[in-house]
């Protein structure tokens, strides 16, 4: 699947379902894994203008915040019912995580075309550079 | 199925089933479970005697449940959420030993509740938080696994008591849950057919998780240890004599209670002391997927599942169509030979088949 922040495609994990992405920067490639899970989740709400929400993360490494990103951009879907439509510039470092997330808000009475994400796990995680481009596959439980 | 579907919210994010909780009620239902509901009148005082600890396990601290956590329990209370999570009407279709179902009050021909749901949003947060946790202590304790997902720290260190005063937060949240969705149900079922509760004869048989670490005592190689059992995807499955089932099945063993997909059929199994000796008194919890969940959307693709469903004799009411597409009944294992695999296993005896007529899903 093309995504303007990088390319991502899913693959099947017993009961669950992974997502593998790529893109030329790592700030892209969070974009993309969160794109994809969103994707997974649902189409974007119809109108409500996005609001811009400030990130600010910390993790022991890389991996761990692909999947500190992934759950905050699932909390705001789950929990504050806002959709994740873009990232603003993301500065991602090996333990920390700053930058700006637009997200559409949704109301109850969509939630027929939402499927719900349970977790982000760390099963098979992967996020790494080879040839100048980033990778990361990640499992979403379902 | 309307009034049901009406009164228990379901599908992503739900909430709304009964008013916010207070934050002196939050850390009541962390530390209390079940008790709590039963004290909101959700369900009957009798209950908490079928419900797997009491509704209650020990050991819970509120505080060691993160404020994000306990935000996300606050309103989803009553709640059903999505994935595989289920409010199932069954007619008990079928039973096999009829002195072990009179003593857990199942009748051929009677209609049955089942409810699959548990902490929803506030366990999957404490399993996020604590994995956080784990992946420090393992650097700490210097412990090397071959998956970040096996997080793990010594049972008896700062991390381990934590995470297990949390999980039994979760687990008390989770059996406040069902109980409310239970006492919703009672109501749902008292309204649409307008009759007494008397008359309704609604009765808890038992609740118990399959997601949960718990101390119990087993032999291991002649001799008896405590050990923290893990049931993930598994039930308890304990046999007749032993002293954590109720009394009223004490001499028939606990009820082990087996969902298949949401067209076939769903069954009720006791447990037996094979199961002590061979699977530390569990057996499965479900048949078990056998298709992915993209494997199903491409099966589902063209096809009005609602009406296949009702062909079947199943109203299906769900929240999310691609839930329903994703939990087809072809997508899991038939449930009766995995039962009849449990049976021939010894772990567990069938007791009564229940045939649904209506689904919730999420």
């Amino acid at each position: 699947m093309e995504s303007p922040a990088g390319t991502y495609e899913f693959f099947d994990h017993a009961a669950d379902v992974g997502i593998r992405c790529r893109a030329a920067s790592v700030g892209c490639l969070f974009e993309a894994a969160a794109r994809a899970m969103m994707e997974w989740a649902g189409p974007p709400p119809d109108g409500n203008d996005p609001v811009s929400l400030q990130v600010n993360l910390e993790a022991e490494d890389r991996e761990e915040m692909l999947v500190r990103w992934l759950q905050e951009v699932l909390y705001l879907f789950s929990q504050r019912h806002l959709y994740f439509v873009a990232a603003g510039f993301l500065r991602v470092t090996d333990t920390t995580l700053q930058g700006e997330l637009l997200a559409k808000p949704w109301d109850q009475s969509s939630s027929r075309e939402y499927q719900e994400i349970k977790a982000i796990t760390y099963h098979q995680l992967r996020v790494c550079e080879e040839g100048g481009v980033w990778h990361a596959s990640v499992i979403l439980d379902i | 199925m309307r009034c049901l579907y009406q009164k228990i919210p379901a599908g992503v994010g739900s909430s709304g089933a009964i008013p916010r909780l207070s934050s002196k009620d939050e850390r009541r239902v962390l530390e209390t479970g079940a008790r709590w509901a039963v004290q909101e009148g959700y369900g009957h005082p009798e209950d908490l005697h079928y419900t797997e600890e009491g509704g209650c396990l020990a050991g819970a601290d509120a505080d060691e449940v993160s404020a994000r956590a306990r935000e996300r329990g606050s309103t989803q209370l009553g709640t059903l959420g999505g994935g595989n999570h289920f409010v199932e009407l069954d007619v008990i279709d079928e039973v096999f030993l009829p002195e072990v179902a009179a003593a857990f009050g199942l009748e051929a021909g009677n209609l049955a509740i089942f409810i699959h749901s548990g902490s929803r949003g506030l366990g999957y947060q404490v399993c996020d938080d604590f994995l956080a946790v784990m992946g420090k202590a393992m650097r700490k304790y210097d412990i090397q696994l071959p998956d970040r997902q096996l997080a793990c720290a010594p049972l008896d260190s700062e991390e381990g008591r934590r995470y297990l005063a949390a999980m039994a937060g979760a687990a008390n949240y989770a059996w406040a849950n069902r109980q409310v969705m239970m006492g919703l149900a009672e109501r749902a079922l008292l309204e649409t057919l307008d009759i007494s509760p008397r008359e309704l004869g609604f009765r808890l048989v038992y609740d118990v998780c399959h997601n949960i670490a718990k101390f119990e005592d087993h032999l291991v190689e002649g001799r008896e240890q405590r050990l923290c059992v893990h049931r993930k995807g598994a039930t308890r499955a304990f046999p007749p004599g032993a002293a954590q089932v109720p009394d009223a099945y004490r001499e028939v063993g606990q009820p082990v209670l087996i969902p298949g997909d949401m067209g076939t059929g769903s069954y009720v199994l006791a447990g037996t002391q094979r199961a002590m000796e061979e699977s530390f008194g569990s057996s499965c919890h479900g048949a078990g997927r056998v298709k992915s969940r993209t494997q199903a959307l491409k099966s589902a693709q063209g096809r009005d599942l609602f009406l296949e469903m009702k062909e079947r004799g199943v109203t299906l009411m769900a929240s999310g169509r691609r839930t329903v597409a994703e939990e087809m009944p072809e997508a899991y294992k038939n449930i009766h030979l995995v039962v009849d695999a449990i049976e021939r296993a010894g772990i567990s005896r069938k007791v009564a088949r229940l045939r649904p007529v209506g689904v919730v899903k999420g």
